[in-house]
């Protein structure tokens, strides 16, 4: 009995008419999704190199307020429209633990003091069993923070997520941006975005599951991918972009491998569709952050754990004439009991007013600001 | 449980198609057509999903947001229709979830596959390349015949 409604199923199946009716609605489905992707305009960056300001060398640092957590890492800084900088990372227990959450500090522009960290995630909205990771981005359309969900296992079982927020005050709840055809997994997020000018976003994102690889992921207002470039192949990930006009720019990579490696770099010429292979800085180093910035003369610096082995020195360097300032340099064991002696996971940007602000974990318990100019970097 | 669900994300229209034909007693789809559905997702999967983990050197995913995308997949499905038309009308309901977009994808790989029905058939695959080499054995045999 079945095979016969089979048949009769697949008899009216091909009849003329209806396969030509097919045909015709697959020619006007399929011009109407080739319309929408061929529309999109070409990539290009927004540059925002920050003035040349005359003034004399200045230099600061302070630590943002405590979250009385155990642990803290991977702070992001964004510059909002009223000039306050606004702040996250994340802290708990340990990576990884349930009770991490992602905490935000607004630094008022003239009283210049920190808010008190306020908690504004912590994944169970989401049903993910940690979060870290995040990246502030703030454009035309509001504040939106990005940062890593772990779904499964460690690190490489996770995804993208987001939030948004008209002021940095109030947020959305979190949602999620597919970047991966396999499960949406295995992908991260650690370093900040770079605007188009037609309203999206660069954001590079890089992939953990199985093998390593970086991506530079283009994505609009609504939080939605429309294309995902290649960067570059094991052991690079945490790609760093500095767009040096509307079609160029430098990604710096981590090399993520036990064995000491070099801070390498791809360059793009078409706006980051399409990125030139890997070469070396030579700037040493092993399995650590890189963050880098754009100079007013064009020039580049980068600010990198300068040693093959821990994360004990923590360097600013200006590219290419290789002269460095040391911000952290720690001749003590790198572990000590409880004690980690880390200075890592950088986090660079330039402000309005011609300074550069970089955030960086300092013995995973607190998180240090530096501030300097120009000419301060030698 | 609710982290199972969250891992699982969204599904293909293909296999909302298939659970679609299990609802429907298999009256759907006829087993060639199933078939045909199970080798095609298979393939496209080994593919798709080797690249992403890396194991292949190309950046097969990315194809998925481009232009030529739907116009090729377009092509297949015309090419299908006058064989079978349930394929076809897959296709097509894949193509218009696409353009609406009705998940947060605005890639067409998305709608083609996704790693449950890849699994699936994957390993409906496997189970029918081994039952058809353990039918080739007694031929085999046969086919070298005594001796004289």
């Amino acid at each position: 009995m079945q095979s016969q409604i089979e048949f009769a199923i697949l008899t009216r199946a091909v009849s003329r008419p209806r396969v030509i009716a097919i045909q015709l609605l697959l020619v006007c489905a399929a011009a109407a999704g080739a319309w929408r992707a061929y529309r999109r305009p070409a990539p290009s960056f927004v540059v925002s190199a920050p003035r040349p300001l005359p003034s004399a060398p200045y230099l600061a640092s302070e630590f943002l307020p405590s979250t009385h957590t155990n642990f803290v890492h991977a702070a992001t800084l964004a510059e909002l429209p009223n000039h306050d900088l606004l702040a996250a990372w994340y802290g708990g227990t340990d990576e990884i633990d349930p009770d991490v959450n992602i905490f935000v500090s607004r630094l008022n522009h003239t009283t210049g003091t920190w808010s008190t960290p306020r908690a504004i995630e912590n994944g169970r909205a989401a049903r993910v069993k940690s979060v870290g990771n995040p990246v502030l981005v703030v454009d035309r359309n509001g504040v939106r923070l990005f940062f890593v969900a772990v779904i499964v296992g460690g690190w490489s079982g996770s995804t993208i997520c987001v939030k948004h927020s008209p002021d940095g005050e109030h947020w959305s709840p979190a949602r999620r941006i597919v970047t991966s055809p396999f499960f949406n997994l295995g992908m991260l997020v650690r370093s900040p975005a770079v605007a188009y000018s037609d309203g999206t976003i660069a954001l590079p994102i890089y992939h953990e599951l199985r093998r390593k690889w970086p991506a530079l992921a283009r994505v609009d207002a609504n939080d939605r991918v429309i294309d995902v470039a290649h960067m570059g192949a094991n052991p690079l990930i945490q790609p760093w972009v500095v767009p040096q006009s509307a079609t160029e720019a430098t990604a710096f990579f981590r090399w993520s491998a036990r064995t000491p490696g070099v801070v390498t770099y791809a360059t793009t010429r078409d706006g980051g569709a399409h990125w030139s292979d890997w070469r070396s800085t030579g700037l040493v180093h092993r399995d650590s952050a890189v963050a880098a910035a754009l100079l007013p003369d064009r020039s580049l610096i980068a600010v990198y754990n300068d040693t093959p082995g821990d994360r004990r020195k923590l360097a600013l360097v200006h590219l290419p004439s290789g002269k460095s300032l040391a911000l952290e340099s720690d001749p003590r064991p790198a572990f000590d009991g409880p004690t980690r002696r880390e200075y890592s996971y950088p986090f660079l940007i330039a402000t309005s007013d011609g300074r550069y602000h970089v955030v960086y974990t300092w013995q995973r318990t607190k998180i240090r600001h530096v501030t300097f100019n120009a000419a301060a970097i030698p | 449980m609710t982290r199972l669900v969250t891992l699982l994300g969204t599904p293909s229209i293909p296999l909302l198609a298939l659970l679609l034909d299990l609802l429907l007693r298999r009256r759907l789809f006829s087993p060639r057509d199933r078939r045909a559905l199970l080798w095609f997702a298979a393939s496209l999967s080994l593919v798709l999903y080797s690249s992403t983990l890396g194991y292949l050197p190309l950046d097969v995913y990315r194809a998925g947001f481009s232009s030529w995308a739907p116009i090729a997949f377009a092509l297949l499905a015309i090419a299908t229709a006058p064989r079978s038309l349930p394929l076809a009308l897959t296709a097509l309901a894949a193509l218009i979830a696409y353009d609406v977009p009705i998940f947060r994808s605005l890639n067409l790989f998305d709608y083609v596959v996704d790693p449950i029905i890849g699994l699936v058939a994957i390993g409906n695959a496997a189970v029918s390349a081994a039952g058809w080499a353990l039918s080739q054995r007694p031929r085999r045999r046969d086919a070298a015949g005594p001796a004289g």
